[in-house]
């Protein structure tokens, strides 16, 4: 990798260590491997969203292009959100492809990841899925989110109501992952979520 | 927060300035990176202490390294390498080397000079950009010049064909060579309009209207003038571009035709005008009264067209 680069990463990587919001635990990074190339990133979901409370691995792969190309970011962690793939966690974020500007940093792109799962674009999204139901239903988004939080991120709150649900699709001896996404993407309603399952 | 800050990412940090607002976090990269006392600290030292917003190296990793601080920008993105720059430019302009380049922060645009060009190189640059600027106009001037030609020289072998080659050679040297070079190519022009004309279209028409009257007509070609159980649905004639193909080579042939015509049919004439006139003239009738005929013959067949009920299955 170019000299440049690592430079970089080095540099940013203290950054981010050093950083007032690693102390607070609001964000994290780790290496994988030991030639910068690849890092493993951790956001906190952000207090007052369906997210508080839990902890998002990312996958940051440095560009040998780097810092003229933005860093290839991506959800390890399921997460359901108008902006990141369900399926994928790819993130439709402005800064990470066009608006790229090699004055950012590792820091303050945890920090913009952050920032936007506090604040969705539905109107720019990544997941149609979601994104409907972000417009036409917050509240079932909210707690749709909010159980995934704690399914897959480790968040305190649950929703006994969607659990049930999960549970009795479960009996019938479907994946738990395939059910959570089928009611999810069906409004947590049984019997189409049945049929989507049945259909794959 | 200056004032450079607040105007600050009005294009490319929009979203974030409004999450920042929203949510306390100062993630744009300019005052990021220190606490507010930090910030106020560099400012004082700036000069002395710079740190390159591509690379992120200060002066003390290289004290060698050209400065420079090409946008309003303020603090930690103040200074930048000017190769570093060189390189963030390029990667912007994507091989467009005209291409305008704004800070991303600030938006403020980067005051790119070229070194003065020397008289010869700048001679050159200028032919350079008209003779790129006049390209295409050259081109399309050479493609209706071709066409042009193609035209005058086609318009010269029909008038040998027709007159004769002796006489028609005779006749265009004679002639006012203004008059040959407007005249000429006019001759494949008159023969495609002329294509176009669809006579037979309206003979039909006429036909059709007035088939009752022409009884001796129903005896030659029979179902004219029954009563047709419907009217079909008309394809319009010019609309593929097959038929289109069609006007254009049937026109260019049409001198050919006629004078294989007129020399079969009419040898006793002695005038090659004359006799590629009549043969042109037959064959266009001729030719005529089949179409009417296949035509008409179509459109009956149209006409009496019909549908089957499905055929239903036994049940086992």
């Amino acid at each position: 990798m170019a000299n440049i680069a690592v430079q970089r990463i080095k540099r940013e990587f203290k950054e981010v260590i050093k950083s007032e919001e690693t102390i607070k635990n609001q964000i994290k990074v780790e290496l994988v491997g030991d030639n910068f190339t690849e890092l493993r990133g951790e956001i906190a979901g952000p207090p007052d969203t369906p997210y508080e409370g839990g902890k998002y691995h990312l996958e940051i792969k440095i560009p040998e292009t780097y810092p003229f190309n933005p860093p290839k970011v991506r959800f390890i962690t399921k997460i359901w959100h108008p902006n990141i793939s369900s399926v994928t966690g790819a993130i439709c974020l402005d800064i990470l492809k066009d608006q790229w500007a090699a004055a950012m940093t590792l820091r303050t792109v945890l920090l913009s990841l952050q920032a936007l799962l506090a604040a969705a674009e539905p109107d720019d999204p990544q997941d149609a899925v979601v994104a409907n139901q972000y417009k036409q239903n917050p509240e079932m988004f909210k707690q749709t989110a909010r159980l995934w939080s704690h399914i897959y991120a480790d968040a305190p709150i649950s929703s006994p109501d969607y659990t049930r649900k999960i549970d009795k699709l479960c009996a019938m001896g479907f994946d738990k992952n395939a059910v959570i996404a089928a009611l999810s993407s069906k409004s947590w309603d049984v019997e189409t979520a049945t049929e989507l399952l049945l259909s794959n | 927060m200056d004032d450079a800050a607040e105007d600050a990412g009005s294009c490319s940090l929009s979203r974030l300035q409004m999450l920042s607002l929203k949510w306390q976090v100062r993630v744009c990269c300019r005052w990021a990176s220190a606490t507010m006392s930090e910030q106020a600290a560099v400012v004082m030292q700036q000069n002395l202490d710079r740190s390159c917003w591509v690379c992120f190296a200060t002066d003390e990793d290289d004290r060698t390294a050209e400065w420079v601080r090409p946008c309003r920008c303020r603090g930690s993105t103040k200074w930048v390498h000017q190769a570093c720059l060189q390189r963030w430019v390029d990667e912007k302009q994507r091989g467009n080397s005209t291409a305008r380049v704004a800070c991303p922060q600030c938006n403020a645009e980067y005051l790119i000079v070229f070194p003065k060009l020397g008289p010869v190189v700048y001679v050159l640059d200028l032919a350079d950009r008209l003779i790129s600027k006049a390209g295409p106009f050259a081109a399309a001037g050479i493609m209706v010049g071709s066409i042009y030609w193609t035209a005058v020289t086609y318009g010269a072998v029909t008038v040998m064909q027709v007159v004769g080659h002796k006489e028609g050679l005779d006749v265009m040297e004679r002639a006012d060579p203004l008059f040959l070079l407007i005249g000429l190519p006019t001759i494949p022009v008159m023969l495609i309009l002329g294509k176009m004309i669809r006579w037979e279209d309206y003979v039909l028409r006429l036909w059709r209207k007035y088939s009752n009257k022409l009884q001796i007509l129903n005896s030659i070609f029979p179902g004219i003038g029954c009563p047709v159980p419907r009217i079909p649905a008309e394809a319009s004639p010019l609309a593929d571009h097959v038929s289109a193909t069609r006007i254009l080579c049937g026109a260019l042939v049409f001198p050919t035709i006629a004078t294989i015509v007129g020399k079969l049919m009419f040898s006793s004439v002695n005038s090659n005008l004359q006799r590629t006139i009549l043969g042109g003239i037959a064959f266009v009738a001729i030719k005529g009264a089949f179409k009417v005929y296949f035509k008409q013959q179509q459109y009956l067949r149209q006409a009496h067209r019909k549908i089957l009920n499905f055929p239903e299955q036994e049940e086992a």
